[in-house]
């Protein structure tokens, strides 16, 4: 179970980072800074300079947000469940995809790229011929047996920009109403993952399926793609990690 | 959401977890039109797409 919760007070945060303990730092794809992460033996924390602080420990249930002041709560929320929850899914052992994901036939999916390039719009193209979105921005995979299965994230995508400095966060902005503030992943529903797309934009019109390029691609060229695209606080293993693979 | 390649290929979990999905799942380089008209034309061929082809 993964428990969200945002502190009446930074103080209730008790304790606090340091440059020192900074080991990685987001961008948008326009090279602008979106967000810090840090971390201090088991305590990590996600820090949206505008907006918030996204406190957690690796053997908590607990993740704190700590509103900086200038923050909407709507947007600390929405951006919990669409940036740093897959941050924290990954941290127990599930493969965050910066990805959008559709219902075909009864499996999944995946779109995967930088934002920017179509995926958004590509889920939007499959929902407008009547399947599913599965879900938005980030898929979250789990790995069983001989396949892998992509969970439901608990909040249903809708489509609403706010402003140009958060486009990248928040251009689909995740329905409030749907929002439940406990999430068990073991207890997500899930679908059996068909394939995964790297999508690249094309310049030139689509005549037949040739001229979608799809090709699978070699092991090492996936494994550089899909690193490219995935959700990691720890740039290094930790000891609980380490642990966890034992 | 942007994110640095150099620093996350030490991250033995995240390995673990995309050469578990590699092994199991197409990871398929798709290039998607820029016009709507073909974006439709593009889900249509991409649902009657046999995957299972390319493993």
């Amino acid at each position: 179970m993964i428990r969200f919760r945002i502190a009446s007070s930074h103080d209730e945060l008790k304790s606090e980072y340091s440059e020192e303990d900074l080991v990685d730092t987001w961008l948008d794809v326009d090279g602008r800074h979106i967000a810090n992460g840090y971390q201090r033996g088991d305590q990590n924390w996600l820090v949206f300079p505008h907006l918030a602080e996204y406190y957690f420990e690796l053997q908590s249930e607990w993740v704190t947000a700590s509103d900086n002041g200038r923050g909407h709560l709507g947007e600390i929320r929405s951006t919990y469940y669409r940036s740093v929850l897959p941050f924290v899914l990954q941290t127990q052992g599930y493969l965050a995809l910066h990805a959008s994901s559709v219902v075909a036939n009864g499996r999944v999916l995946t779109f995967s790229a930088p934002s920017g390039v179509g995926k958004s719009t590509l889920a939007q193209a499959f929902t407008r011929q009547g399947h599913a979105m599965w879900s938005d921005d980030s898929a979250i995979i789990a790995p069983v047996a001989d396949r892998a299965e992509v969970l439901s994230l608990p909040f249903h995508p809708r489509i609403a920009k706010i402003s140009p400095a958060w486009v990248d966060l928040t251009e689909n902005v995740v329905d409030l109403r749907s929002i439940r503030e406990d999430f068990s992943p073991e207890e997500a529903l899930r679908l059996p993952l068909h394939a995964v797309l790297m999508l690249e934009r094309g310049e030139k019109r689509t005549q037949s399926p040739a001229d979608l390029g799809m090709l699978r691609l070699e092991p090492n060229e996936a494994i550089t793609a899909l690193l490219s695209q995935a959700y990691v606080f720890f740039p290094s293993q930790s000891s609980a990690q380490q642990d966890s693979l034992a | 959401m942007s994110f640095s390649l150099a620093n996350r290929v030490l991250n033995k979990t995240l390995l673990h977890e995309i050469l578990s999905l590699v092994e199991n799942v197409p990871v398929v380089r798709l290039t998607i039109p820029t016009s709507l008209t073909d974006l439709v034309r593009t889900v249509e061929y991409i649902t009657a797409f046999d995957f299972k082809a390319l493993s």
